[in-house]
């Protein structure tokens, strides 16, 4: 198997709690491996170990063959690991436009010298423009543009959080909840979306979502959490027929 | 006539320097979100540099004997200097470029070690650091005699000297340039790509991070360049007013005045900075001119009346109108059209 993303022995504790209890995981290259669980199994603690937010107390995370254990997260997102976030976090009082060029790599009018010289950052700009055009055309926010972040619908800004992910270079994307949080017929969209991208981009995804049936006809490989814990993991079907996995849900209800 | 004509100078020298620091307040917290409750710090550092340093480098460009006690002997040595470039341009020229570009270099350096240890943490932290580090200098400048005389002042050459009678409007006209420049610089800036990244900064540090900013590297550049403009304003007073005195750099003069003129003209965009600065200046002028007329109406102290007029216009701008009197317009994508074809 041709390993992105491993994560071995992971452990982050919050005091004495262990929200993310010795998980070890290996996320194929270019597929779309899905993590369930029911609500406060330790998915966004989870993620936010592998990108950086948080530092775990034990374990270490290799991405792409290099150990970025501890790193902070804008070095990870220089490597091509891009995050988005399960509740939008988009820059509320920018445009949508400005949201997206602010995710491209590389552009040296960013530096507080080159920015002077208009002509060393002109061409990565409109390169920039032209990318995030072609963004919003594929997900249906053109005509949002220059709408202010914070006028954006629920599914609008869910939608402005993969973008921005699409505009970063990604070689693999962590979605915590991508699809979370908005009707199912948005929901089925978003996931054919990302196989859509996946496709197009061969980029690898790693896609959190609690609701069991949603994701399951378009995700290669599943690992579900429970309580800080991986339960399970295989093929969609056999995780989702998993007793283990149906306990926890029912678990999870009581 | 001549009266009048020099009454409207000093109104434009108090807005030439205001708008400067008024413009490094707005570009560390109204563009990029720094609280920088600690401006007067960088205010001070530039008159203190200049107090320290304009008349040594005049003995030294004038050939000046350099064993005299520099702030013993300050009020000869300054008449020395002066005579010295009466009738040569080139080095009073030299005095005062020299002194703005070791202020600029000083004052970027202070910003920097203020900062650095709270520049990672929550705002409110790094605003209590900055209110301290203010302080400090402050007390340093009254009781660190080499510097400036502690609570003696030191005079500061009148680097114009050779333009004879012209000399104050000169400066005046100098001053008045270098602070149109610094608004075009900032305009220049905001509206480049790195302006919209300091933007991103201010709005959500996490997701800047999470598109690759390094918002540490960004704050600080910020808090040293701000202290750097703020540090040239610092200096312009001084070579203005001719002299340094250590007790005037004070946080209600040079924190509190240029955060209310910013937040009345509106955080986060230059235009509404200028409009600020003109609105409290002209404010100000008019309650000190008209106050005494008030003096038999109002039941407390006329000298109060100006503190309180303008705390009363912060606390209305706040309730009524919080983003300002020019609120910070989205900005528009300047070459989509071209690149849409
Ligand atoms: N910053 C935090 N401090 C303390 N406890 C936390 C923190 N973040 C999450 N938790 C706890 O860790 C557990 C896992 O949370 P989370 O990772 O958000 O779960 P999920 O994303 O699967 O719903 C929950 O019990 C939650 O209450
Ligand atoms: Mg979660």
């Amino acid at each position: 198997m041709d390993v992105m993303l491993e994560v071995k022995d992971l452990t982050k504790k919050f005091g004495e709690f262990r929200a993310v209890d010795n998980v070890s995981m290996s996320i194929e290259r270019g597929k779309i491996t899905l993590l369930v669980g029911p609500n406060g199994s330790g998915k966004t603690t989870l993620l936010n170990c592998i990108i950086g937010v948080y530092r775990p107390e034990y374990g270490r995370v290799i991405y792409d063959n290099i150990d970025i254990t501890g790193r902070k997260p804008h070095e990870i997102v220089k490597m091509g690991l891009i995050p988005t976030f399960q509740i939008p976090s988009p820059f509320y009082k920018l445009t949508v436009l400005e949201n997206l060029l602010l995710a491209y790599q590389g552009n040296p009018g960013e530096s507080i010298i080159k920015c002077i010289l208009k002509n060393s950052w002109i061409k990565s700009e409109s390169e920039a423009l032209d990318k995030a055009f072609r963004i919003l055309d594929l997900l249906e926010l053109a005509d949002s543009y220059d709408k202010l972040a914070f006028t954006l619908s629920g599914g609008q800004l869910k939608l402005l959080e993969i973008g921005r992910a699409l505009m970063a270079n990604p070689k693999m994307i962590v979605m915590d909840e991508p699809a979370g949080s908005v009707n199912p017929v948005l929901a089925h969209r978003i996931f054919q979306d990302l196989r859509k991208i996946k496709d197009e981009l061969g980029v690898t995804l790693l896609v959190v979502e609690h609701r069991l049936d949603i994701a399951l006809d378009y995700v290669d490989y599943v690992y579900a959490m429970h309580m800080g814990k991986i339960i399970s993991q295989g093929s969609p079907e056999r995780v989702f027929n998993d007793e283990k996995v149906i306990e926890a849900y029912l678990g999870g209800v009581t | 006539m001549m009266e009048n004509i020099s009454w409207l100078l000093d109104i434009v020298v108090f807005f030439a320097v205001y708008l400067i620091v008024t413009l490094a307040l707005n570009l560390q917290y109204g563009y990029t979100g720094i609280p920088n409750f600690g401006l007067a710090l960088s205010v001070a550092t530039g008159a203190y540099t200049t107090g320290a340093l304009a008349g040594r480098i005049g003995m030294w460009i004038c050939g000046i004997r350099s064993d005299l006690d520099y702030i013993m002997y300050n009020p000869m040595i300054t008449s020395m200097i002066n005579s010295a470039i009466r009738y040569d341009p080139l080095k009073g020229l030299t005095i005062f470029f020299s002194t703005i570009i070791i202020v600029v270099i000083v004052s970027a350096i202070i910003g920097f070690i203020a900062s650095y240890p709270a520049i990672r943490l929550r705002a409110d932290y790094l605003m209590m650091v900055l209110i301290a580090m203010a302080e400090a200098a402050r007390i340093i400048g009254l009781n660190y005699t080499p510097l400036v005389g502690g609570t003696t002042w030191v005079s500061v050459p009148n680097v114009f000297i050779w333009m004879g009678d012209m000399a104050s409007q000169f400066l005046i006209i100098t001053i008045l340039a270098i602070s149109i420049l610094i608004f075009l610089f900032m305009q220049y800036l905001v509206s480049s790509p790195y302006g919209r990244l300091i933007k991103a900064v201010r709005e959500n540090e996490l997701t800047a991070e999470c598109v690759g900013k390094d918002v540490v590297k960004v704050k600080i550049q910020i808090m040293m360049l701000g202290s750097a403009i703020a540090g040239i304003a610092g200096s312009l007073w001084s070579f203005y007013c001719g002299t340094v005195l250590a007790a005037a750099y004070t946080r209600t003069d040079w924190t509190f005045w240029p955060w209310l003129m910013a937040m009345i003209g509106g955080m986060g965009n230059n235009i509404g900075a200028l409009v600020g600065v003109a609105t409290v200046i002209i404010c100000r002028r008019l309650i000190i001119y008209y106050k005494y007329s008030l003096e038999a109406y109002i039941p407390f102290s006329v000298v109060w009346l100006e503190q309180i007029l303008l705390a009363l216009a912060l606390i209305l701008v706040m309730m009524f109108r919080p983003q300002g009197i020019i609120p910070e317009k989205p900005a528009k994508p300047k070459i989509k059209k071209t690149s849409q074809q």
